[in-house]
């Protein structure tokens, strides 16, 4: 039975329906933030670290997304190396090698995974990958595994039915001078859909499509890109054609006041349509008039060759806003007496944060915090 | 939307649009004025006034590039669910309240040194609303000596023309974005600066048009007349964040938002300069 009263919170609770989830998540090494921007930090690493299925599955595919999703890729049989600490794909065979996967392999030493692209782009034939561990393996079948790595909240794979999980209280924080103020949201992201090609314009169908794995209904449903590979040149607008929650299909991303413009050479983890200036949305792409959330999406269209890159079409359904204010001061959000109340957590959820940077955050800044849940 | 459990129910139901904004202002604004955030570069973009001299020109969310507040939705309702925003200024910030206002129809380039009535073009309508206020905001910095006194001339709330205001006086300190006729230090002759909006005639609540403007005292500068509707205030305390749910602070009643609102902030300075001090959040708009 739902939870409807507090006395039932405070049983679940004292019963051991009740988890803690201690976080922090850190800005990605590669670039600073721009103020005014949204960030996906899904892209970078700390506890849990970095999400290793965003930009590893097939081009233009729907790929649905719970805690403990993984997705795989390998190089052609021999077709992989590793000198030092520089893997090497030289024949790709499937899927898109990322950042955080781990790599097995006859002779890859156990904890072996990729820290950084090289000229490695996730499927190009000779890309190269930094890894973690030096070592020597010629010429082998190696496999990458990559991992959702969401906020673990309670259950066995975040699942508890059929009682129901609820957001109690959560709060996040940042030691960094230069972190703050910022906006954090977190979601519970459904699907993805890696976008490789990028450098075509107008209608790419999307495939593989099937009812979100949460959220089915689409109600609430939202959609934003970010890169999983930085982009090249070439500013573009985007355009979704997708089914809304009535399950009215040929609705389009409106283009007024704008098409949402996608700011040129965007780093990894930018939300690319967000940021200052015109045609700038954020934190997620517009929906046609009246509609209330996504529930599947046909296409996608850029106007312009973004050059090179990889792009990222992410389908979530935003949870709940935490507003940091000053460095080291806690965002703390009550969820039994603050209006949402107790928000559910539905049973595999992937949670994931979102930013909106009020600085010019630094490489590397942590963003801290923790989540409570209850079940019952 | 008439009551909780329809808001509540439309936010369940994903009636609800989300927008984030970024506004970062660049001029250095005078403790005790009010200044007009749509000036300042960010998202939504900057608003400059930019219009044929003293013409009306209707603002929209469409047509100016203001801040998204969703596809059109009438017959529906859209309402103000939660409001964040977070400050950092490198001074201390004591209690900085902030309007919200819809941006209706300005009126631009008002020349401060032209002593005679000035008088509008009225080649449009209010796009939204029966009425508005007024604000008067510097668009080309004056020097502000004596504090110069100015009046309008407008037709009031019931089309009733040709009503005219108390006179105002300007402050001695106007950056590019100041709400002039909103200084407190602004004393002149008997007249005195009342802001953020204007004060008007006797009887009346508000603004249908503005006929024209007369400054009494002489100065160099330039100013636009700004017809607004304020949607709802907040206030950020001690470089603190604020997240105004109005479920709970106004019991349950929205501040509702038209189709294509112009939205953008304004703020008093109570405490230091807001130069380079950006002002950033979100606003979720419910739908009903």
């Amino acid at each position: 039975m739902a939870i409807q009263s507090m006395d039932q919170i405070i049983n679940t609770i004292t019963s051991g329906n009740f988890w803690r989830a201690d976080f922090n998540k850190n800005w990605l090494s590669a670039s600073a933030q721009s103020a005014g921007s949204w960030y996906y930090l899904a892209a970078g690493g700390g506890s849990p670290t970095v999400n290793s299925v965003l930009g590893a599955t097939t081009n233009l595919a729907q790929y649905n997304t719970s805690f403990g999703t993984t997705a795989t890729a390998d190089t052609a049989a021999l077709g992989g190396s590793i000198s030092t600490t520089t893997f090497t794909d030289t024949t790709h065979n499937s899927g898109r090698f990322t950042v955080g996967m781990q790599l097995t392999g006859t002779g890859v030493a156990d904890g072996t995974y990729i820290t950084a692209l090289g000229t490695g782009t996730g499927a190009n034939n000779g890309g190269t990958y930094t890894v973690n561990i030096s070592q020597t393996v010629t010429n082998q079948t190696i496999t990458g595994t990559g991992n959702v790595n969401a906020i673990y909240t309670g259950g066995t794979n975040n699942a508890v039915s059929p009682a129901t999980k609820y957001l109690v209280n959560g709060s996040v924080f940042t030691g960094s001078s230069s972190g703050a103020p910022a906006q954090m949201l977190l979601v519970d992201v459904l699907s993805q859909f890696t976008i490789s090609s990028v450098t075509t314009t107008g209608v790419q169908n999307l495939t593989n499509q099937s009812a979100w794995p949460r959220y089915a209904d689409g109600v609430g449903v939202r959609a934003f890109l970010v890169p999983s590979v930085i982009m090249g040149t070439g500013t573009s607008t985007v355009r979704l054609n997708y089914t809304n929650t009535d399950g009215v299909s040929g609705r389009l991303t409106p283009a007024s006041p704008a098409l949402p413009t996608l700011t040129s050479t965007a780093a990894v983890g930018l939300i690319p349509h967000s940021g200052t200036g015109a045609g700038k949305f954020a934190p997620f792409i517009p929906l046609q008039e009246d509609d209330k959330g996504i529930k599947s999406v046909e296409s996608i269209s850029f106007s312009t060759s973004m050059t090179s890159g990889c792009m990222n079409l992410i389908i979530c359904k935003p949870i709940a806003y935490f507003p940091i204010t000053s460095q080291g001061v806690p965002a703390e959000r009550d969820f039994v007496n603050q209006l949402p109340s107790l928000p559910v957590l539905q049973d595999g959820s992937n949670l994931q944060w979102m930013m909106m940077a009020g600085a010019a955050t630094p490489t590397n800044t942590a963003y801290y915090g923790n989540l409570e849940t209850v079940w019952g | 939307m008439k009551n909780l459990s329809a808001l509540i129910n439309a936010e369940l139901d994903g009636q609800i649009v989300t927008t984030s904004y970024y506004k970062n202002p660049t001029s250095a604004t005078a403790v005790g004025n009010w200044f007009d955030l749509s000036m300042s570069p960010g998202t939504p973009t900057p608003n400059y006034y930019a219009t044929t001299p003293l013409t009306s020109t209707q603002f929209g969310q469409n047509e100016s590039n203001g801040l998204y507040v969703g596809q059109a939705i009438s017959p529906k309702t859209r309402g103000i669910r939660q409001i964040g925003m977070t400050m950092k200024n490198t001074g201390s910030i004591r209690g900085t309240p902030f309007i919200l206002c819809d941006y209706l129809m300005y009126y631009s380039f008002c020349d401060m040194g032209f002593s005679d009535w000035q008088y509008m073009n009225n080649t449009t309508t209010l796009p939204r609303y029966d009425f508005g206020q007024v604000m008067a905001v510097c668009v080309g910095s004056p020097s502000g000596v004596g504090n110069p006194r100015f009046q309008i001339k407008y037709t009031n709330q019931d089309g009733v023309s040709g009503r005219i205001s108390p006179i105002i006086a300007t402050g001695t300190q106007s950056s590019v974005g100041t709400i002039l006729n909103a200084a407190s230090n602004a004393i002149n002759s008997g007249a005195q600066a009342a802001g953020p909006f204007l004060p008007l005639q006797n009887g009346d609540i508000g603004v249908r048009s503005i006929e024209a403007i007369q400054f009494l005292d002489s100065d160099y500068g330039l100013v636009s007349l700004c017809i607004v509707r304020p949607i709802c205030s907040a206030a950020v305390i001690n470089n603190n964040a604020i997240e105004k749910d109005f479920l709970i602070h106004a019991g349950g009643e929205i501040p509702i938002v038209k189709d294509d609102a112009y939205l953008n902030f304004i703020f008093f300075c109570n405490d230091n300069s807001f130069s380079g001090s950006p002002v950033m959040g979100y606003i979720n708009f419910v739908f009903n």
